[in-house]
């Protein structure tokens, strides 16, 4: 039976991301949101037959449909959750999207600054153009652009905002087959994306009183997928086997033919890629940080739904990406959730007891990758938690453990679990033993892909010098953890160094320095691209790397 | 021998002790059909208990696969047929387009230790390998695997190829894979969806028994 429809629309706050919508009547709480530039995970894009876009009522639950019933479970029915793309809300309600990816006009965490690399300094005699030009760094969950002064190599001004896209799928691979399904999704994929850009490119122009028509250059970096989505090329090629790009390499552009209106006389320059999934993030990353012609054995690290991995010495420079899962962006981890206002980021022992820290300082609502990877961590040390990555039971809990943890490591029917934070309003914050699966599924790929490139360049673990992690998560992440998760072998200990968001800080280079910009052409051509999903080596790496590795006494 | 002793091996996965035990029963005049089926068999039925309660996950599993098969390919040069009473044939695979096959794996040896006689047709598998395999063999049961949600497609040509070959439903089919729901394995027409591969083995179990 439909619903008896409101006259009016109705309001819905979304709890824990602190904005309003209104929904008006005969449209789905889904759309709704979607429209409101968030994106509610889903399978089947609001058909009601997957059961991923489920929300949880706080206040104004309607009555369970069908689709309710039959895809979650009775208990979670009762406690207010429901499909969102079911749901028409005809009162006024509070709603809490378990997993959800960030939007624009939030604050959010995002990286628009290479930690401790800053831009060299401007070539004062030899100016590489003149006017503005612009980098931008596009990522499957953000997008970054830097305007930039070009006859003084200067920054000028920067924006983010959240990928359009990711209204069509969280991943590069939910991407790749949205565009797949015929040319009308392929040109809706790459229009939202140069409409967005547009749109911010604009307003950093007015805001710095800069004539949109002085931009005269462009450079785009991001992974294979979005370079493919920012041309409008099918990057299907890229989601089966042999997993190859339809192009990698730099192919210069006019704004015109990518859609762009007010700066349709730029030139653009996509930034090569190398092969598979390793883009020209990866390549802007290594060409910034210089990695080729450092001393010594550099280990270059993405850590993402997609990791990819770079080991550079004197002699050669391998890459290999691997499908690492989602577990540190928060999606399927019982109480996950990207890193919004809210999110616990950090998990430490006080004095007997837990501590937790989340962004902006604000009461808990969940757990963002940092935050669970902590917590593992913690309760490995505490002896809570087996190498094997299962739980104890509550009696088997070691005599030394304080009170306060003791009290937090419960059983019942579902399993074992780990209690984080006990709220009454929006169910209690815990760590499910299948989290913990999750994290560990996570982690043993992106191990895997630093052995077999060692083994590739016939290196061993104790000649790397130096580690350099990049993305959000590599910045969020402290050094111990990913030593103690077994991310990176011990011997690099004292050697790993978060850097923040390299690809836009190589776009950037790549714009105002042509010496930068060969580099990037070289790099693309020369490194050695190691594909990892067929080899037997890989596979019993990865499973020898699922346990966690002893811990030391430092950690 | 105790063949309780071995059992005990392959749960703990301790491959050199299980092959040990194994010749020292096969010296000894064991039957080879005993201590496959009332040691390896009920170990493997052990270890996707723990497996399904979380006590074990995919080191333990693989570790315990290979001590089983160890000693597997000790009694195969005495095993007759007769001796080893089939639970039934199945073919596996991942679905044209995906390369993934860790989570397949896992499947083959849970039904393998199960009793199942698996064929492993590897990965990127077209459907038409599938449908020949089912009438080279003659299985009852096909399983599909994929990781990418790319590979989805893939998957329902699969399940329309061997309806098209097998019109009257006797051949099952059963999928899964990370990007794979129960809605997903019934808006294709599949006959069962399992979340891992000890689920695969119950749905296997069900779908010959029912035939």
């Amino acid at each position: 039976m439909p619903d008896p429809q409101p006259e009016r629309p109705v309001r819905v706050k979304l709890e824990g991301i602190g904005l309003e919508i209104e929904v008006k009547p005969g449209v789905s709480l889904f759309e709704a949101v979607r429209k409101a530039g968030l994106a509610i995970d889903s399978d089947c894009a609001g058909k009601g037959t997957c059961g991923q876009c489920r929300v949880r009522f706080l206040e104004g639950v309607p009555p369970p449909k069908a689709e309710d019933e039959a895809l979650l479970a009775s208990q979670d029915v009762e406690d207010g959750w429901r499909l969102a793309c079911q749901s028409y809300p005809t009162t006024d309600c509070r709603i809490l999207i378990p997993q959800t990816t960030p939007l624009a006009r939030r604050q959010i965490r995002v990286l628009t600054a290479a930690a401790g690399e800053e831009l060299p300094p401007a070539p004062a005699r030899r100016p590489t153009g003149v006017g503005y030009g612009v980098a931008i760094d596009v990522g499957t969950t953000t997008v970054v652009c830097y305007l930039m002064d070009l006859s003084r190599a200067l920054q000028v001004g920067v924006a983010s905002f959240a990928n359009p896209q990711t209204a069509f799928g969280p991943d590069v691979i939910s991407r790749i087959t949205y565009a797949h399904r015929g040319s009308r999704e392929l040109r809706e994929l790459q229009r939202r994306l140069i409409v967005a850009v547009e749109k911010n490119l604009l307003a950093l122009c007015s805001e710095r009183n800069i004539a949109p028509a002085t931009v005269s250059a462009m450079t785009v970096v991001g992974n294979m997928t979005m370079m493919h989505l920012f041309r409008g090329v099918d990057p299907w090629p890229l989601g089966v086997a042999p997993y190859e790009p339809v192009f990698r390499e730099s192919l210069p552009l006019t704004g015109h033919e990518l859609g762009f209106r007010r700066f349709a006389d730029v030139r653009v320059q996509v930034l090569p890629g190398v092969a598979g999934h390793l883009g020209s993030d990866i390549v802007a990353g290594v060409v910034a940080l210089d990695l080729p012609h450092r001393r010594g054995v550099s280990l270059f690290m993405d850590l993402g739904t997609n990791g990819e991995v770079v080991l550079c010495s004197e002699r050669v420079v391998a890459g290999a990406s691997c499908a690492a899962g989602p577990a540190f962006e928060g999606v399927h981890i019982h109480s996950g959730m990207a890193a919004f206002p809210g999110a616990i980021e950090r998990v430490d022992e006080e004095e007997g007891a837990l501590r937790l820290d989340t962004i902006d300082g604000v009461e808990p609502v969940g757990l963002c990758g940092s935050g669970l990877a902590d917590a593992v961590v913690l309760l490995l040390r505490r002896g809570l938690l087996l190498l094997s990555g299962r739980l104890v039971a509550p009696d088997q809990v070691p005599p030394d453990v304080p009170a306060d943890l003791r009290a937090r490591v419960q059983e019942d029917g579902e399993g074992r679990r780990f209690l984080l934070y006990k709220d009454g309003e929006r169910g209690d914050i815990i760590l499910m033993q299948r989290d913990i699966r999750e994290v560990q599924l996570a982690k043993a790929p992106m191990r895997a892909g630093v052995e077999m490139l060692l083994k590739e360049c016939k290196l061993a673990a104790e000649e790397i010098d130096g580690v350099y992690v990049a993305g959000a998560f590599g910045s969020s992440i402290r050094s111990q953890t990913l030593l103690a998760l077994g991310i990176v072998p011990e011997s690099v200990r004292g050697r790993i160094h978060a850097v923040g968001n390299t690809a836009g800080l190589g776009a950037r280079l790549a714009l105002t320095s042509p010496k930068h910009m060969k580099e990037a052409g070289r790099l693309a051509r020369s490194m050695r691209h190691v594909d990892l999903v067929l080899r037997e080596d890989f596979r019993q790496s990865f499973a020898e790397n699922i346990p966690f590795p002893a811990l030391r006494e430092s950690d | 021998m105790d063949l309780e002793t071995i059992k005990q091996r392959v749960i703990e996965g301790d491959a050199k002790g299980t092959a040990a035990l194994t010749q020292q029963a096969l010296d000894e005049g064991m039957p080879p059909q005993s201590i496959l089926n009332d040691a390896l068999i009920p170990s493997m039925g052990v270890v996707g208990e723990l497996f399904e309660k979380n006590e074990y996950f995919v080191p333990e599993l693989l570790l315990a696969a290979r001590a089983m098969y160890a000693a597997l390919d000790l009694l195969r040069p005495h095993l007759q047929a007769g001796d080893f009473e089939s639970a039934g044939k199945a073919v596996v695979g991942t679905v044209q387009g995906d390369l993934h096959d860790i989570g397949k794996k896992l499947v083959v040896i849970m039904l393998e230790g199960n009793g199942f006689e698996v064929v492993d047709l590897g990965n990127d598998v077209p459907p038409e390998r599938f449908v020949e395999a089912v009438k080279e063999g003659g299985s009852q049961l096909v399983g599909l695997s994929a990781l990418l949600t790319s590979a989805l497609p893939a998957m329902e040509k699969t399940v329309r190829a061997i309806r098209e070959y097998d019109p009257s439903g006797k051949v099952k089919v059963i999928v899964g894979g990370a990007p794979v729901t129960q809605a997903f394995a019934d808006s294709i027409g599949a006959d069962g969806f399992g979340r891992d591969a000890t689920a695969a083995v119950t749905l296997a179990r069900r779908l010959l028994g029912d035939a």
